[in-house]
C-alpha cells in the first residue's frame, strides 16, 4: 500500500545550517495494517507524514503508493492521488471556519469527482451517525469542543473513502476518555481494511497498533515488542 | 458543492474582510460612474439643446457670443440688440436656405407681477421659426395665439393657479418641451404678439414695464440649404457684414465646452488615480487575506484540490465581492444621480441631460468589468503566490 524506500528528507534553513529530519528511512505498510510512530516533537514524524502524502517530496530515495513512486508525479497527479486514495488528519485544526460540519465532511468529493462515492450527502450522514455526530450537521467548527472537532476531521478523511488515512497526532489536545473513544473509532475504521499510518507523541497509543515504531533523529526504530491487544 | 458555493461561503464566512473589500469596490465603482454618467450627461445636454434650436448657425450681435450662449446654456436671460434688417443681410448671403429671428427678453427679478423671477423668455417669428413651430405643428397641430406660450421642461404653471403672470400680463402655457437638461428647459417661448402685448400691459401692470427696442432682434437662427458646408456660410457672414457674429451650431457652447471637457476629465483622471490606489489597496487586502489563510488553503490541497482550483477559488471570491460591490455602487450611484440630478447641475454648474437607457446600460456594463478586471487583477498575484505554496511548510505555519 504504501513504502518508504530508503528516504531522505533534508530542509535547508539558510546557506550554512541544513536538518535531515527523516533519514535513510525504509517501511513498508502492507493493506489494512495500522501502523503508529512515535516521538517526541521535532524528530520528523509528521515530514514523515507530508513525504507519504506527497506534500512534500523526499532529497533521496523513493516513495511508493501501490507500488507508483509519487515523487515522479506533478502536483495535478498528486492532488487526484490525495482526493482517491489518501485520507489526511491534521494535528493543527484544520477544518474550514466558514463551512457547516456537514460542507467541510462533504470538501473532499468536491475535487474527486464523484468517483466511488454516490450519495455524498447520505455518506456525510452515515459517518456523523457512526461518529455520533448527528446532531452537529449543521453547526460550524468553532460551535464544536475538540473532541468533536477531531471527529469530524476524522469523517471529512474518510468520505472519499480512501484505501489509506494518514493521521498526525489525532488524538493531542484531548482528555483520556475521548482519546480513547478516537482511538476506537480509527480502530473499527481499521478493521473495515482502511490502511492507517498514525503519528504520535503518546507512547501509551501504541497497543492500538499492529506495527508500532519509535522515530528518533530522523530513522525508526521497530517497538512493535511493545504493542499490547487494546 | 461545487467551487461558486464555496467562494460564497468563504465570502461569508470572512466577514469583515469581504466587506471592507466590497465597500471598498462601492465606492469607487460608484464615483467612476458618476464621473462617466456627469460627462455623457453634459455632453448629452449640450447636443440635445443644439438640436433643440435646429439651427446650423445661430447669428448673434458681435461681442454678445457669451452671453447668448449663457443664455441658452444655463437659462440665464440676457438682453442683447442688433437691428432687424439684419435678417435680410443674412438671407442674402449665398448658401442660407431660412432664416428666422429671435428676441431675448427677461421676466422681472422678484416682482410681484411675475410669477417667475428672470425667467429666459424667447419671441419667435411664427412665419419663419423653424425651432419651435416643428414641434407646436405635431403636438399642438397649429401655432400659438397671443397669450399663449410653450415652456422648456421645467416651465410649470404655479400651484393653484391657471395661467402664468409675467409683467401683470396673464399667458397660458399650452405645453412643455422635451427635457435637454439645458438653459432650453427654463425657457418660455412666445410669439412677438403676445411679446408686445404682455409690454404693452406692462406699463400699467408691473413695476417695471417690458421694454422692446422697436426694429431690434437679438438672434438669428441660420440654415443652410443641403449639401452647402455650414463652416463656409460662417465665413462668408463674417465677411460680408459687420456687428454680428455666426456661431456655427457644432461650436454651440464652444467656450463652455472646452471647459467643462477640461474640468471632468480632471474629474476622470482623479476617479482613475483613485481607482489605482483602490486597486493597490485591494492587492494588499487580498494578500494578507491569502497569507492568513495559508494553511486553510494548504488543508484543501491536502485533501485533494489542484493548484488550479486554489487559483480559482481565490480569483472566483474576488470577482464575486467585485461583482456586488460594483452592482450596488453603480445603482446607488445611478439612483443618487438620477433622483439629485437638478441639484448636481447646479452646484455643479453644468447642463445634464441623464443618459438613454441603452447608454446607461453601456456604462453599467463598463463599470461592472472594469470593476471585475481590476479586482481580479489585485487578486491574481496573492492567488498565484496561494496556489504553489509548498504545502507542508504552509501546515506548520
Amino acid at each position: 500500500m504504501l513504502a518508504f524506500k530508503n528516504v531522505t528528507k533534508r530542509f535547508q534553513l539558510d546557506e550554512k545550517t541544513t536538518i535531515t529530519p527523516v533519514l535513510d528511512v525504509d517501511l513498508e505498510i502492507k493493506q489494512g495494517e495500522f501502523v503508529i510512530i512515535v516521538g517526541r516533537s521535532g524528530t520528523g514524524k509528521t515530514t514523515l507524514l507530508n513525504l507519504g502524502a506527497g506534500m512534500v517530496k523526499p532529497s533521496a530515495g523513493q516513495v511508493l503508493i501501490d507500488n507508483v513512486d509519487i515523487g515522479s508525479m506533478d502536483q495535478q497527479q498528486l492532488s487526484i492521488l490525495r482526493s482517491q486514495k489518501i485520507g489526511f488528519i491534521f494535528q493543527f485544526p484544520s477544518l474550514i471556519p466558514a463551512l457547516t460540519v456537514k460542507d467541510n465532511i462533504t470538501l473532499p468529493t468536491i475535487f474527486n469527482n464523484g468517483h466511488g462515492v454516490n450519495g455524498v450527502d447520505k455518506r456525510a450522514e452515515e459517518l456523523l451517525e457512526m461518529l455520533g455526530l448527528a446532531s452537529k450537521m449543521q453547526v460550524f467548527p468553532r460551535q464544536l469542543s475538540a473532541g468533536e472537532t477531531k471527529r469530524v476531521v476524522l469523517a471529512r478523511s474518510l468520505i472519499n473513502q480512501p484505501q489509506l488515512i494518514l493521521a498526525d497526532e489525532p488524538t493531542s489536545d484531548l482528555d483520556n476518555r475521548t482519546e480513547l473513544e478516537v482511538m476506537n473509532i480509527l480502530r473499527e475504521i481499521n478493521a473495515r481494511g482502511v490502511t492507517f499510518l498514525m503519528v504520535t507523541h503518546s507512547m501509551q497509543l501504541i497497543r492500538f497498533a499492529t506495527r508500532a515504531f519509535e522515530m528518533e533523529n530522523g530513522k525508526l526504530n521497530d517497538v512493535t515488542k511493545n504493542v499490547m491487544v487494546a | 458543492m461545487k467551487l461558486l458555493k464555496l467562494a460564497f461561503k468563504n465570502i461569508r464566512g470572512s466577514g469583515f474582510r469581504s466587506v471592507a473589500i466590497f465597500l471598498c469596490v462601492m465606492g469607487v465603482a460608484g464615483f467612476l460612474l458618476s464621473t462617466m454618467l456627469i460627462i455623457q450627461g453634459s455632453q448629452n445636454s449640450l447636443n440635445s439643446g443644439i438640436k433643440r434650436l435646429g439651427a446650423d448657425i445661430v447669428v448673434v450681435p458681435a461681442g454678445a457670443q457669451d452671453k447668448v450662449e449663457t443664455a441658452l446654456l444655463m437659462g440665464k436671460p440676457t438682453n442683447v440688440w442688433m437691428p432687424a434688417d439684419n435678417v435680410a443681410k443674412i438671407s442674402a448671403i449665398p448658401g442660407v436656405e431660412t432664416v428666422s429671428p429671435q428676441v431675448y427678453l427677461a421676466s422681472l427679478d422678484g416682482a410681484a407681477c411675475c410669477a417667475v423671477s428672470e425667467m429666459f423668455m424667447v419671441v419667435y417669428d411664427p412665419k419663419t421659426d423653424f425651432t419651435i413651430t416643428p414641434w407646436l405643428q405635431k403636438n399642438l397641430g397649429r401655432g400659438l395665439g397671443a397669450g399663449e406660450v410653450i415652456g422648456g421642461n421645467y416651465i410649470f404653471v404655479p400651484q393653484g393657479q391657471k395661467e402664468i403672470k409675467l409683467y401683470g400680463y396673464y399667458t397660458t402655457l399650452k405645453g412643455n418641451l422635451e427635457s435637454t437638461g439645458t438653459g432650453i428647459d427654463q425657457t418660455m417661448f412666445m410669439t412677438m404678439d403676445t411679446a408686445q402685448a404682455m409690454a404693452k400691459s406692462s406699463l400699467t401692470t408691473a413695476v417695471q414695464p417690458l421694454q422692446i427696442p422697436a426694429n431690434s432682434i437679438s438672434a438669428i437662427m441660420v440654415k443652410v440649404r443641403p449639401g452647402v458646408d455650414a463652416h463656409k456660410v460662417a465665413l462668408q457672414i463674417v465677411r460680408d457684414t459687420t456687428g454680428m457674429f455666426p456661431i456655427e451650431s457644432p461650436n454651440l457652447f464652444g467656450t463652455f465646452r472646452s471647459q467643462m471637457t477640461g474640468l471632468l476629465w480632471g474629474f476622470f483622471a482623479l476617479t482613475v488615480i483613485i481607482w489605482i490606489l483602490a486597486a493597490l489597496m485591494m492587492g494588499v487586502n487580498f494578500s494578507m487575506a491569502v497569507n492568513e489563510r495559508r494553511r486553510e488553503m494548504a488543508v484543501l490541497r491536502a485533501v485533494g484540490a489542484t493548484p488550479g482550483f486554489v487559483f480559482r477559488l481565490v480569483l472566483t471570491e474576488a470577482s464575486i465581492l467585485a461583482a456586488a460591490g460594483a452592482v450596488v455602487g453603480i445603482s446607488a450611484a445611478a439612483f443618487l444621480l438620477f433622483m439629485f440630478k437638478n441639484l448636481i447641475a447646479a452646484s455643479l454648474k453644468l447642463p445634464f441631460l441623464f443618459p438613454s437607457i441603452s447608454s446607461f446600460l453601456i456604462l453599467f456594463g463598463i463599470g461592472l468589468a472594469v470593476a471585475i478586471i481590476t479586482v481580479t487583477l489585485a487578486a491574481l498575484l496573492p492567488a498565484i503566490r496561494v496556489s504553489r505554496q509548498e504545502l507542508a511548510i504552509s501546515m506548520r505555519e
